[in-house]
């Protein structure tokens, strides 16, 4: 019963109507000159192919330091598998942007951070030895928060212990290998062929790169970082609080640095930096400038800048355990959301307007 | 070709005012303009409420159960079809649901799937045969759907595919025998019920309901008149699960999986909003009507009623069919397959649908089973073979007899 997961796509025709009335603008379709291109290949080669570099390091990391706990399970190796995740987990922030191309081919995200986990279904598997992580049904019962809930449920001397038997193993290692696996093949197909046809179907069309990029970039702030991270777990959704919907629950410490991770990640997106936060390029942020859109006197790309930094300053503000701001501090998480939500309607309405391009997307039906 | 269906749409519109316009002078001749709705659906005798359903409310609450034990893959056929019968083969009582109310009463889906008077009362063949058709559905959802549910649907072999992040549950075709069969309860019991039964002047008038009303004879044990009580199951059909009965249209679309549900989706739609209020405003004089005797103010809201919950059936049938092809056309299959799945069981309720002109559903029997052979028919494996373009023409056929257009759904 995870909402914001369930989304069908409609065909949306259009509320262009009602942008065009009042904005004199040059039609990004046949108008203007802006180097879609080189922009495209900023995002390839500076942003995303790094990251799924950085995640793919971080998991590799992830096994070695794995095997170590095997070999020798201790507090020291277990505290070193423990952080090492959490490394992985902050390094995906960035990676999981980008469900376009191979990763929407391997529906890497669905397969990667799908929460809350199942984890009556993960004991079962566990102890029956029986699943298979390539369906469907066990998006939730895999991934990353499959492994938080296993590595932290259980505390001190019973987390080795569990940890120690032979059935966990088994599933500890099909899960990082399948994250592994999955997300090589992913960085492999960047590296190779699919980052030639990402730049090269440099069009203005529904199905050309940057209109399906911007729409997987919006889509993924508004559901990801908006409502999974803030919204749900503030209750925004269903009325009551839901402490126990945040990000990596059982070692919930964790939740507001995921946050602030894919913050930056979109920030960096949007604005044209390179995973590594220096190399610049061209962005969406670029392009609306480019077009020379304001919006009440202001750059729009500086209200939306300005924007994350409103909202990096809410985040601050709150306890790092987001589970404990959602019980404790609620109308700051609710702030929080909506500093967000300002941003998704800049970016959703008046950014994929200026730069026309449709949304394709709607929200779940829910059923 | 639109032209004319335009005309044709503007005449019937023209000849509905027309026909209203009438009813409203008859009104005024029989002075009913002093017949006002309240602010709430909340009638009172004697201080206590006269606004009763709970047989509604608990078939939704059966329906509620049912739906989710379709896709508990450790019910028996038994236990399904129990819940569908609120009994077990031979008729005796059981107890099949969690709800122990639910089991205490003697209520069930069955008894009142396609069993309207209007449409059902002299065609016993039919009614047999579409509940035939729910219990068909039930048991299919376990013989060829639950020993495959832990393998991946291929085309021809049922399995669990992707829609978005969660798994659905398909046959070999890639129906959802749980989809199809929840929806078609929304036309089949809930709409047939209140539009074709409650609403129905047969049946709101039926016996001695007239005089029993004028003169305010209560049915025994009870504080209301037969002809207010059976106004309010309609009622109950829409609003029977909300927390505020009397003043439902704030939690409209969460109170359970039917017609409250789905009349929420239209409500939310900009092209569309203003409907519930419609409908809820009916609701209300059409009640007040009753108490006040005006038969025919009654029946101008029942038509309202009948009219635009209707509509709002035709709507979510195309609804789903265009999102189902813009699903494919994104490579989305399992999300294809679920709206293909939910459309199968709305265009099986149109033949609940009534078309107040012709006191007949806007689609009979034999045009909604031609169009779900098409869903199915463009090849072996059914929505796995289907076209847009198939799609598209029925869409556009269904569009055709109502009053919206395909373009006020899409958006």
């Amino acid at each position: 019963m995870f909402g914001m997961q369930r989304w069908i796509g409609i065909t949306a025709i259009l509320a262009v109507t009602l942008s065009c009335v009042e904005e004199t603008k040059p039609d990004a379709n046949t108008g203007d000159n802006f180097d879609r291109r080189a922009m495209l290949g900023f995002w390839a080669d500076e942003i995303i192919i790094p990251a799924y570099q950085d995640y793919n390091t971080e998991l590799s990391q992830l096994e070695a330091v794995y095997l170590d706990f095997k070999q020798s399970p201790n507090a020291q190796t277990l505290n070193n598998l423990r952080a090492q995740f959490g490394q992985v987990y902050l390094a995906w922030q960035s990676a999981s942007l980008f469900e376009i191309g191979p990763a929407e081919t391997r529906s890497l995200l669905n397969h990667s951070n799908i929460y809350p986990c199942d984890t009556g279904e993960i004991l079962a598997a566990i102890q029956s030895g029986t699943y298979n992580l390539t369906l469907p049904s066990t998006f939730d019962s895999q991934g990353l928060p499959a492994l938080d809930f296993i590595l932290f449920f259980k505390t001190g001397g019973d987390a080795i212990d569990f940890l120690k038997e032979s059935d966990t193993q088994a599933y500890v290692e099909s899960l990082i290998a399948r994250l592994l696996l999955l997300n090589s093949e992913t960085l492999q197909a960047w590296q190779t062929s699919y980052r030639n046809t990402f730049v090269d179907n440099d069009g203005s069309s529904a199905n050309a790169s940057v209109n399906k990029m911007a729409n997987d970039f919006i889509f993924h702030f508004e559901k990801e970082l908006r409502a999974g991270k803030v919204g749900i777990p503030a209750g925004v959704f269903s009325g009551n609080k839901l402490p126990n919907r945040v990000e990596a629950y059982y070692q919930a410490q964790l939740s507001k640095a995921l946050f602030l991770e894919s913050l930056a990640a979109h920030q960096r997106f949007f604005e044209g930096l390179g995973h590594d936060s220096t190399t610049a390029g061209p962005s969406l942020k670029a392009y609306l400038d480019y077009l020379n859109i304001e919006s009440n006197g202001l750059l729009l790309s500086d209200r939306i800048l300005n924007q994350f930094e409103e909202a990096r300053q809410k985040a601050q503000i709150l306890d790092n355990n987001f589970a404990y701001a959602a019980e404790h501090n609620t109308a700051d998480l609710l702030a929080l959301f909506d500093a967000l939500q300002q941003n998704v309607v800049w970016i959703k309405v008046d950014l994929m307007q200026a730069l026309n391009i449709r949304i394709d997307y709607v929200d779940a039906d829910g059923d | 070709m639109k032209l004319n269906t335009l005309s044709f749409k503007l005449l019937s519109i023209g000849f509905a005012t027309f026909l209203i316009s009438c009813e409203d002078e008859t009104n005024q001749n029989q002075d009913s303009n002093s017949v006002v709705a309240p602010a709430t659906y909340s009638f009172n005798r004697d201080g206590n409420s006269s606004v009763a359903y709970p047989g509604q409310s608990t078939r939704l609450a059966m329906g509620a159960e049912l739906n989710d034990a379709l896709l508990d893959f450790s019910k028996s056929k038994t236990d399904l079809l129990e819940m569908y019968a609120n009994a077990d083969a031979n008729g005796n009582d059981v107890n099949p649901f969690q709800d122990p109310v639910l089991n205490t009463s003697s209520k069930s889906l069955r008894s009142k799937t396609a069993a309207s008077y209007e449409y059902f009362n002299v065609n016993a063949t039919e009614s047999a045969s579409i509940k035939a058709q729910m219990e068909n559905w039930i048991e299919a959802q376990v013989d060829e759907i639950f020993p495959y549910v832990n393998q991946a649907a291929t085309a021809g072999t049922a399995g669990q595919i992707p829609d978005g992040s969660v798994a659905r549950y398909v046959n070999g075709q890639g129906l959802e025998f749980d989809q199809a069969l929840g929806k078609s309860l929304i036309g089949a019991l809930t709409l047939d019920q209140m539009l074709n039964h409650y609403l129905s002047p047969s049946v709101l008038d039926a016996g001695t309901n007239r005089e029993d009303n004028e003169n305010e004879v209560l049915v025994e044990g009870s504080n209301y008149t037969m002809m207010e009580h059976k106004w309010d199951e309609a009622y109950g059909y829409l609003f029977g699960g909300s927390a505020d009965g009397s003043a439902p249209l704030s939690t409209l679309g969460s109170d359970d999986d039917f017609l409250n549900k789905y009349l929420g989706r239209l409500e939310s739609d900009p092209d569309f909003a203003g409907i519930a209020p419609r409908i809820y405003n009916a609701f209300k004089l059409g009640r007040a009507a009753i108490v006040a005797g005006d038969y025919a103010l009654r029946d101008t809201q029942a038509a309202i009623i009948r009219e635009e919950m209707s509509e709002m059936i035709g709507v979510r049938a195309v609804y789903y069919l265009q999102a189902a092809k813009k699903a494919f056309n994104d490579g989305q299959n399992g999300t294809a397959f679920h709206d293909l799945s939910e459309a199968y069981g709305f265009i099986y309720s149109l033949r609940f649908t009534h078309n107040v002109a012709t006191a007949q559903p806007y689609f009979n029997a034999s045009e909604v089973q031609a169009f779900l052979g098409d869903l199915l028919g463009d090849g072996a494996n059914g929505f796995w073979d289907l076209q847009a373009s198939t799609l598209d023409k029925m869409s556009i056929d269904i569009a055709a007899r109502f009053r919206f257009e395909i373009n006020q759904v899409n958006n």
